[in-house]
């Protein structure tokens, strides 16, 4: 960029091109510049019940052609008792799953026992610091939603953002909309009061209204859930049938009368 | 660089001959978990003295006997309980009985592998709200079984029958008590090596309590 023959005007123009350093105003633009890429990613949705936690996604579907794969680009189960939705570029969603994955079996290898939901985020997030402070890389252009259960805290949903940040919520979203899916779900969601099915609904709901496409049909979903099955944590992705399900409920509430 | 005094065992590692001289004696009770150690401390054919603790508390209700190399003993004793605590403050909770004895077994196993190793026999004793109490036996090759009652060294040889016979479910600490006593006097009558006094400790809900102190 040096010998580049047009001159960059604006000061803080200046501060972009180095991921580890301050821009005047105390802002890193590399951060940014990655949640800005996240905010045009299909949106993920996680909300926390007292019967486990769900995860949904809205797929970007590009085109016809593509074979449709068994393994989905949103929802990853990290260990047994831990799974993520992500949002921004898939490729480097794909690094730091297999980061995570990594993560929680040396964890298990060390100790016999599964990783607390919470240190495998630390984990995660701060690998991504690092990318914010040193080695002149660019950050993760991925937010990641974590669902888990351990027996420290028991169920758990955690949010992180390429700068390394995380937080532990009731409901959040990541991806394109969501400030309408955090209004919707600040509106809906009853804390200590959720069912398992309450979130599920609640999920494809907020879904259904955020959604680019007017029509929202259940192959573009993505749900999942971490819930106890016969006594111990499992991760289970939903058939696209209760999927459907779950859409023609809300689409039925929804044309009933609005809330 | 390899200790000039002791000689080779298995594998060809720095094997001590005084390990084995140790007594290390733990058993489950109802609710606490009793770990037992001889206060001695001796070098080649001499007994430095005869007061000395070999178990370490580890955490609030974790306990530690050892019977080994004794600078092994201060050092890796110390590692572990820094390390726990480094846990702890990391996380907001301690790390359960069950994880520590295999994250212990972990440190044993590479010290095996790398080089430095760790010339000592363990017995972890531990209490944990809803498993209660436990006890995991590790040896210097870094062995990890998790047990009700059991002995490291030559002294093993007159203990275990002892606990055979005498351990069960459900144990008071008096009832406890009196077994370790016979596994005293089993070593006192039939061990070539005297050893006076015994360290006895015990780890239960409160945490870790002094039953008999070393040089007692």
């Amino acid at each position: 960029h040096r010998s580049s023959p047009r001159r960059r005007r604006s000061m803080s123009r200046r501060y972009d091109s180095r991921t580890t350093i301050f821009s005047p105003e105390g802002r890193l633009y590399q951060v940014e510049y990655a949640m800005e890429a996240i905010s045009h990613a299909g949106t993920a949705v996680g909300i926390l019940s007292s019967e486990g936690v769900v995860l949904a996604a809205e797929k970007k579907l590009t085109s016809k052609l593509l074979e449709p794969s068994k393994s989905s680009e949103k929802m990853y189960m990290i260990d047994e008792h831990v799974a993520c939705a992500v949002a921004g570029i898939t490729a480097d969603a794909n690094i730091l799953v297999n980061y995570a994955r990594q993560a929680a079996q040396r964890y298990q290898y060390t100790y016999q026992e599964p990783m607390p939901v919470e240190q495998l985020v630390q984990a995660l997030c701060d690998t991504k610091q690092g990318y914010t402070q040193y080695g002149g890389l660019r950050p993760f252009g991925v937010s990641v939603l974590y669902a888990g259960w351990d027996k420290q805290h028991g169920y758990q949903l955690y949010c992180s953002d390429p700068s390394g940040n995380y937080g532990g919520w009731m409901a959040t979203s990541i991806g394109a909309s969501t400030q309408a899916a955090q209004s919707i779900m600040k509106q809906d969601y009853k804390a200590g009061e959720m069912t398992l099915k309450d979130a599920l609904q609640l999920a494809v709901k907020v879904l259904a209204k955020t959604c680019d496409s007017t029509s929202l049909t259940a192959d573009k979903l993505d749900i999942a859930t971490v819930t106890m099955r016969d006594g111990h944590v499992s991760y289970t992705p939903l058939p696209e049938a209760s999927t459907q399900k779950l859409l023609d409920a809300v689409q039925a509430e929804a044309s009933t009368g609005d809330a | 660089a390899r200790p000039l005094r002791s000689g080779r065992g298995a594998f060809g590692c720095r094997r001590g001959a005084m390990a084995q001289i140790e007594a290390v004696v733990g058993l489950v009770g109802k609710d606490f978990t009793m770990l037992m150690c001889d206060s001695n401390m001796p070098e080649s054919v001499l007994i430095r003295r005869q007061d000395y603790d070999k178990i370490t508390k580890l955490a609030p209700h974790k306990l530690l006997a050892m019977g080994g190399d004794h600078a092994d003993m201060v050092q890796f004793g110390e590692y572990i309980e820094k390390n726990l605590t480094l846990y702890e403050l990391r996380n907001g909770f301690p790390l359960s009985t069950h994880a520590a004895a295999n994250y212990l077994r972990g440190e044993v196993a590479r010290g095996l592998r790398e080089g430095g190793m760790v010339v000592l026999d363990f017995l972890l004793g531990g209490y944990d709200e809803g498993a209660g109490p436990s006890l995991y036996f590790l040896d210097y090759l870094a062995a990890l079984h998790k047990v009700d009652k059991v002995a490291h060294g030559y002294p093993a040889m007159f203990v275990t029958p002892v606990l055979d016979r005498e351990w069960k479910a459900g144990l008071s600490e008096a009832e406890a008590l009196t077994i370790m006593d016979h596994c005293i006097a089993a070593i006192q009558k039939r061990f070539l090596v005297t050893m006076p006094s015994f360290t006895i400790k015990v780890v239960d809900k409160d945490g870790v309590r002094v039953v008999r102190a070393p040089g007692a």
